[in-house]
């Protein structure tokens, strides 16, 4: 196939062709971009949490009448059996903020009492009673989880803030943080705020925090101290397999049936709480991919347009060489390399601009720099997407008839 | 003259119906995309109270610990401790409105009233210029005076939404709300209120709905245990047994007013004074690092706008210039596709002017055309935008204004894109095309 011809043809209509190859640039620019940012997101939405998602259902109760310590540790402890005693219900525990809610202790621990130590391990600090290990269902990697006499009622946030446990369970994430030679267990850690020490006891396989958006989303420690007083009370209740929708839609009238003056919020299953907790992530992911996907669309049109456009105004030279010999499919092979021309042109300049883009996001918004994997990936789909638009011009032309070259318009 | 070039741009859609849709399609893609990323950033990126949003401002002083900064790279926390903001609102010089306050939350029911459920509410305590401040709006009553603020009055001032729930909307001034034991008497009743962004309080989210109520500050002193904090405690220090109102956490806001330059370096002075008598009590231990930020400052500061809006914002335009681009080459196809027509206007007497000008009427009616459906398809787009946020209700909607935006941008866009293919279709040669007949 000669490409002088073509190249000559492409050249009668500069402009046009500048226009579909700019048009190609700006894509293969776009998409590329998109196409990473969206791999990102996906690839953390994807992270396991370590909680059994599709078996808990989360709940919080407010109350009129504040109680004091005991009467509220009595009260949580009639829930609790309460709960338990709802058929399908493995296990329900007490705590005071639901991780993935954006709502929670965000805390610090460190290996030293040194207030001016500097390497601080941010995480999420959970409440947890003897009962959360098999309420939120996770793997304990090593050590134990609390027992019930390790328990502590405190009456409110203010005495919370002055009590502290002497036993600690953390995350691997955070063990590996603070001890990466591995000798977490039974090691001593101090809360970064008041130098006490703690001792861990148990290590956690996975239990993500509160903040989705955080660097330290998987180091999150529980510590054994409940909020009795009422001023924040959630339980965690988890469910077998296919029971869960029951108990949601069940729990509200056991918790009120304990005490009809109070008031049951929230009653959300693990699901709804991680979506809500991504939803940026996931309206990101679907809106690049919505806007990719429309931009490919125009450009196949713009393509498309601009074959048929040249087909049209050629009918006369394309029956003069069918005429002259050409076969059906050498006009088609004319036509789809001319657009292959034009999009490898418009690529190549795209590939400019594809880093340009990314080079502006990195410096603008500290997103992270473009994997230069997606520029290829990219111009193969330019390339695929411009032989399908030229290829219903590229027939049509196929099928003009030599006698047409004999005809004056 | 106008009316015959419609006339002509009619009938030249009609005559080529496929490709004048295929234009429209292009024009209204651009615009509905690109309009539902503008719409949700300039809502977002919204004045959310024009009249003031110069003068007022939000405080923050350099209170967290010796050995590292509240944020990297050296950023004072964006809230004030319980004791700073109680001191400023009473030490501020006089003349200058200001108010401190903190979000809060309790339940409240109206003692008789058997059928109304108790409602959780998430308050505000205030000192009493927050309403003169930040321009609040009353449907009954008032807010309250600073000798309420001193002997902490038990008073209450309920949103509309509130007091709908509560008193079935009817003027609530004087009666009483219970919240626990006590009983609470409304002194004032808001009208529809909601800044968007919420900008005086944005820890509990920049779109999030205003309080549901409002009290005196004072009374939050009395209630520390039994209320609680309804927003962001961060401490760098352990509070003591006596909780977090007497330690260094932060949870409280504090905004004043400055109406101008000098009020402005007057008060930084005063802010500096108070830091350094601090650290004479062994406050403060970290370089003097106070801020003032006025409203617009305030939103940059706590990145309002999200990356995510930002960089699709950007994107959309990019999107919107594909669009345009696909629009000059078919309109450079059809209008070059009919030189032979344009050779025989041109031999005929039309001047280059009028040519150009009967083409340039075709584009802007391509224009109105493509920016009424990508208008609809804005719509649409930002439909699917509140379907993906669940916040977003406030920010995902057309105003007037913006209609006017996307109808002028759709027809600045088709006139943009028309005006190379009709200059170039007003530069041919009549003889040209005249001969090849």
């Amino acid at each position: 196939m000669e490409i002088r011809p073509i190249l000559s043809a492409l050249m009668r209509n500069r402009t046009g062709a500048m226009l579909v190859a700019l048009q190609i640039a700006i894509t293969l620019a776009v998409l590329c971009n998109a196409a990473f940012i969206v791999q990102q997101r996906l690839a953390k939405m994807d992270r396991p949490s370590g909680y059994d998602e599709d078996n808990i259902v989360t709940v919080r109760v407010v109350t009129l009448d504040r109680k004091d310590r005991d009467a509220g540790r009595a009260g949580i402890a009639a829930d609790l059996r309460a709960l338990q005693g709802m058929p399908g219900v493995v296990a329900a525990s007490a705590t005071a903020s639901v991780p993935f809610s954006n709502s929670g202790f965000g805390w610090g621990f460190q290996k030293t009492p040194r207030p001016d130590d500097p390497d601080v391990a941010s995480t999420s600090l959970v409440l947890a009673d003897e009962h959360a290990l098999d309420a939120f269902g996770f793997e304990l990697a090593a050590g134990r989880w609390f027992r019930p006499e390790e328990i502590i009622p405190v009456a409110d946030f203010a005495e919370f803030g002055s009590t502290s446990a002497a036993a600690v369970v953390v995350t691997q994430a955070l063990a590996d943080q603070l001890f990466p030679d591995g000798n977490a267990l039974g090691s001593t850690i101090y809360d970064s705020s008041s130098s006490r020490p703690v001792t861990i006891v148990g290590i956690v396989e996975r239990a993500q925090g509160y903040f989705v958006n955080d660097t330290s989303f998987d180091n999150t420690a529980f510590t054994p101290i409940v909020l009795s007083g009422g001023e924040a009370l959630f339980y965690v209740i988890r469910t077998r397999p296919g029971e869960r929708a029951a108990v949601q839609r069940d729990v509200e009238s056991v918790l009120l049936k304990a005490d009809p003056r109070r008031i049951v919020r929230r009653v959300q299953s693990f699901g709804e709480i991680r979506a809500e907790a991504y939803q940026n992530d996931r309206a990101m992911t679907i809106t690049l991919l919505t806007v990719s996907a429309l931009l490919v669309a125009v450009t196949v049109l713009g393509i498309f347009g601009l074959m048929s456009f040249n087909v049209n105004r050629r009918r006369k030279q394309i029956g003069t060489r069918r005429a002259l010999g050409a076969r059906r499919i050498d006009v088609v092979r004319h036509f789809m390399l001319e657009s292959w021309i034009i999009t490898t042109a418009g690529a190549a300049v795209g590939l400019v601009l594809a880093v340009g883009l990314s080079v502006w996001l990195v410096n603008t918004f500290e997103l992270p720099k473009l994997d230069w994997r997606y520029l290829p990936v990219g111009v193969v789909v330019l390339w695929v997407v411009g032989q399908l638009a030229a290829y219903g011009p590229a027939r049509r032309a196929s099928g003009i008839e030599p006698a047409t070259a004999t005809r004056s318009v | 003259m106008f009316a015959y070039h419609l006339r002509l741009a009619l009938l030249s859609l009609r005559r080529t119906p496929a490709v004048s849709l295929l234009m429209i399609v292009a024009i209204a893609l651009g615009i509905g995309v690109s309009m539902t990323m503008v719409s949700v950033y300039t809502l977002m990126a919204n004045d959310p109270i024009p009249e003031k949003s110069d003068v007022l401002y939000a405080v923050q002083l350099d209170s967290w610990s010796p050995d590292r900064p509240y944020d990297e790279p050296n950023e004072p926390p964006t809230q004030l401790t319980w004791r700073d903001a109680l001191a400023l609102a009473e030490r501020s010089p006089a003349g200058l409105k200001r108010t401190a306050m903190a979000g809060t939350g309790f339940v409240a029911e109206v003692p008789g009233a058997g059928d109304v459920r108790p409602e959780i509410v998430s308050a505000r305590a205030a000192t009493a210029d927050f309403f003169d401040l930040f321009q609040v709006p009353f449907l009954y009553g008032s807010g309250w005076d600073h000798g309420s603020d001193q002997d902490a009055a038990r008073i209450i001032v309920l949103s509309r939404a509130l007091n709908e729930k509560l008193f079935g909307g009817e003027d609530s001034v004087g009666r009483d709300v219970r919240i626990g034991s006590e009983f609470f008497r409304v002194v004032g009743v808001l009208d529809e209120w909601q800044p968007t962004p919420r900008f005086y309080d944005l820890n509990t989210g920049a779109f999030a709905d205003t309080d549901d109520a409002f009290v005196p500050l004072s009374l939050l002193d009395r209630h520390q245990q039994d209320w609680g904090i309804n927003g962001s405690v961060n401490c760098w220090q352990a509070p003591s047994a006596e909780g977090i109102f007497p330690s260094e956490c932060t949870f409280t806001q504090f905004w004043v007013e400055l109406p101008d330059e000098a009020a402005v370096q007057d008060y930084r002075a005063f802010l500096d004074a108070y830091v350094q008598e601090q650290k004479k009590l062994g406050r403060f231990q970290r370089p003097l690092n106070n801020r003032l930020s006025n409203v617009h400052e305030w939103l940059d500061v706590n990145e309002v706008v999200r990356d995510d809006n930002s960089v699709l914002l950007g994107l959309s335009f990019m999107f919107l210039m594909v669009c345009l681009l696909n629009t000059v080459g078919l309109l450079l196809a059809k209008f070059l596709g009919r030189s032979g027509d344009v050779g025989v206007r041109r031999a005929l007497g039309a001047s280059r002017a009028r040519v150009f000008q009967q083409h340039l009427t075709e584009v802007g009616l391509l224009g109105v055309l493509g920016g009424v459906l990508g208008l609809a398809l804005a719509w649409l787009g930002l439909m699917g935008v509140q379907r993906l946020y669940v916040d977003y209700e406030r920010v995902a909607h057309l105003n007037t204004e913006l209609v006017a935006i996307a109808i002028g941008l759709a027809v600045a866009a088709g006139l943009l894109a028309g005006l190379y293919p009709a200059w170039r279709i007003c530069r041919i040669q009549p003889a040209t095309y005249l001969k090849t007949q």
